[in-house]
């Protein structure tokens, strides 16, 4: 299995002066983390019950923990011919049971959807669940990261490759070190907090800043029962995406839906809204035919793909393998607008008004 | 929703394929409106196939073949001789031509072929005003069906695709070990000279 981290472009002087010490330091953890590639003597099929435990307990961790700290992010496209990445410093604030903001530095903050502001739609439990259910978890050493002892979880596929890798502290359970594989072990994303500060359960540290984004929001969480509406009046909302994605999350964004899809760690959203697409107003997007339609693509990070099939247009924006977009176009198949036709000329409707009369008042019809 | 519209007229006249008369047909299980809409349109087409035949009476059929006829008397301002009533406006029929009736007399003959031209304007430009109204309702009964709501478009859109990426990314505050910030890294441009 090959590792292919990739150079990460971006970082600005001050940035990487002030990250440089802590990467020093996260690359040391990186000289004790043990490999990704597994042994076949030491397969293990199935779960490892203590590694359950440790998920579990980290899924359960942001309902009791409040924290604030500093993330160093990477990520790559997931379309293997793309050497897209970026990365960047992000400052992460949780609230117990609540919402987290995560702030882009130098842009701005993107409050996410805590548990009061979504329906869980992933029937079978909860995250850690989701985690299980995909993958094979298992415990596979100790390290450190960001002066804290952490236990170091892998999610592995059936395959036996690695699809991530978490480090999860020991005194909290918060995951604070992250990173995704790909089938053939390229990095997808990876992060680590360099810094982190845990608080009281009861500390409120949500900054509220003029800049950040509203947290009054246009979309509208749905529950099971809209989604079943949904589904009787035509859209596609499937259940499942590929192996192990689940729906556990679907909201309406004005005239569009979301549907959110993961496996505990890959995770897809897959828009769609009424209409045609207009690919004359697409900037920077790579046209492919795909059956009877045309798909454009943006390796991103992250990757995006849009397309008209019917009488809507999908959307998918993907922080997974990229193969997961192959069982969205299966199921919502590209289909390209129909020309448009001609404005009915006066001729056009005399004939077909004549027409009309010459069928009511024939006998014979 | 979108409603049948123009279909309604081609559903009602048995103008569909197969398919289109069954999705036709699905439709009409579940919108109201279409369904009022097809029945009005199969009302109209019975009434209007249960009126009688109207049969013209011989005088207007020999009237009107008399247009075409080249000449004619004109019909006098003041009747000189006695000439059997005709039911419209003075016009003689070809059986009701004298072969010499009294007064025809060349300078009548005269009169008539000076009006002639005036009289041929006359019915060419009544005959373009009735084709002209006769096109028009055609092409009123040509055009889609109306409806209460305009039939709506298939709509040029864009998706914003840059609000779906941030929507994703907050759609993740539930999974403890995705990685939502990944999402909110603007993608930086590749390399100079190609990626690989």
């Amino acid at each position: 299995m090959t590792h292919r981290p990739r150079t990460a472009p971006g970082v600005t002087a001050s940035l990487a002066a002030l990250v440089a010490p802590m990467l020093i330091g996260a690359l040391v953890v990186l000289a004790h983390a043990p490999t990704a590639s597994a042994d076949a003597e030491e397969v293990v099929r199935g779960d490892d019950p203590r590694a359950l435990e440790l998920v579990r307990a980290s899924a359960a961790a942001g309902s009791v923990v409040s924290y604030t700290g500093t993330q160093y992010v990477t990520t790559w496209s997931a379309i293997s011919s793309s050497s897209a990445s970026s990365s960047a410093v992000v400052t992460v604030e949780h609230e117990a049971g609540g919402s987290t903001s995560v702030r882009v530095h130098g842009g701005q903050a993107a409050v996410l959807y805590g548990p009061s502001g979504t329906a869980w739609l992933a029937e079978g439990g909860g995250p850690a669940e989701l985690l299980a259910g995909a993958y094979d978890v298992r415990l596979t050493g100790a390290g450190q990261v960001a002066g804290r002892v952490t236990d170091i979880v892998e999610a592995v596929r059936s395959d036996g490759s690695v699809a991530a890798r978490l480090w999860l502290d020991r005194q909290t359970a918060l995951s604070v070190r992250r990173e995704t594989f790909a089938e053939d072990g390229s990095l997808l994303s990876a992060s680590a907090f360099v810094e982190l500060t845990v608080m009281g359960s009861a500390s409120c540290c949500l900054a509220r800043g003029t800049d950040d984004i509203s947290t009054t929001s246009q979309a509208d969480a749905l529950r099971r029962s809209d989604v079943e509406r949904l589904r009787e009046d035509g859209w596609h909302c499937p259940e499942h995406l590929g192996d192990g994605l689940v729906l556990y999350q679907a909201r309406r964004l004005g005239e569009a839906v979301q549907l959110s899809y993961s496996d505990g760690v890959m995770t897809v959203s897959v828009f769609e809204q009424p209409g045609s697409l207009d690919p004359d107003r697409l900037d920077g997007y790579t046209a492919a035919p795909v059956g009877e339609g045309t798909v454009y693509t943006s390796a991103g990070p992250p990757a995006r793909f849009t397309w008209s099939t019917g009488e809507r247009v999908v959307t998918v924006v993907a922080d997974a393998p990229v193969d997961v977009v192959e069982t969205v176009l299966d199921a919502l198949p590209p289909q390209d607008p129909p020309e448009p036709t001609t404005d009915d000329g006066f001729l056009d409707r005399i004939g077909r008004g004549a027409q009309r009369v010459g069928s009511w008042l024939n006998p014979f019809d | 929703m979108k409603h049948l519209d123009e279909r309604i007229s081609d559903l009602v006249d048995d103008r569909l394929d197969h398919d289109e008369r069954d999705r036709a047909l699905a439709h009409l299980t579940s919108c109201d409106h279409c369904r009022q809409q097809v029945e009005l349109e199969r009302y109209a087409k019975a009434a209007l196939r249960s009126l009688p035949e109207v049969a013209p009476s011989d005088k207007l059929v020999a009237s009107l073949l008399a247009l075409a006829e080249p000449g004619g008397p004109l019909p006098p301002d003041r009747p000189s001789f006695p000439v059997s009533a005709a039911p419209v406006a003075g016009w003689r029929t070809r059986t009701d031509r004298p072969a010499g009736i009294p007064g025809t007399t060349r300078p009548e003959r005269s009169s008539r072929v000076s009006r002639r031209p005036a009289r041929v304007v006359r019915y060419a430009a009544a005959g373009a005003l009735s084709a002209g109204a006769i096109a028009v309702l055609l092409a009123s009964l040509g055009g889609p069906t109306s409806s209460i709501q305009p039939p709506p478009a298939t709509v040029s859109v864009v998706p914003p695709v840059d609000q779906f990426t941030v929507e994703h990314a907050r759609s993740t505050g539930n999974l403890p070990f995705a990685e939502p910030a990944s999402l909110l890294v603007p993608a930086s441009p590749p390399p100079l000279g190609g990626g690989r």
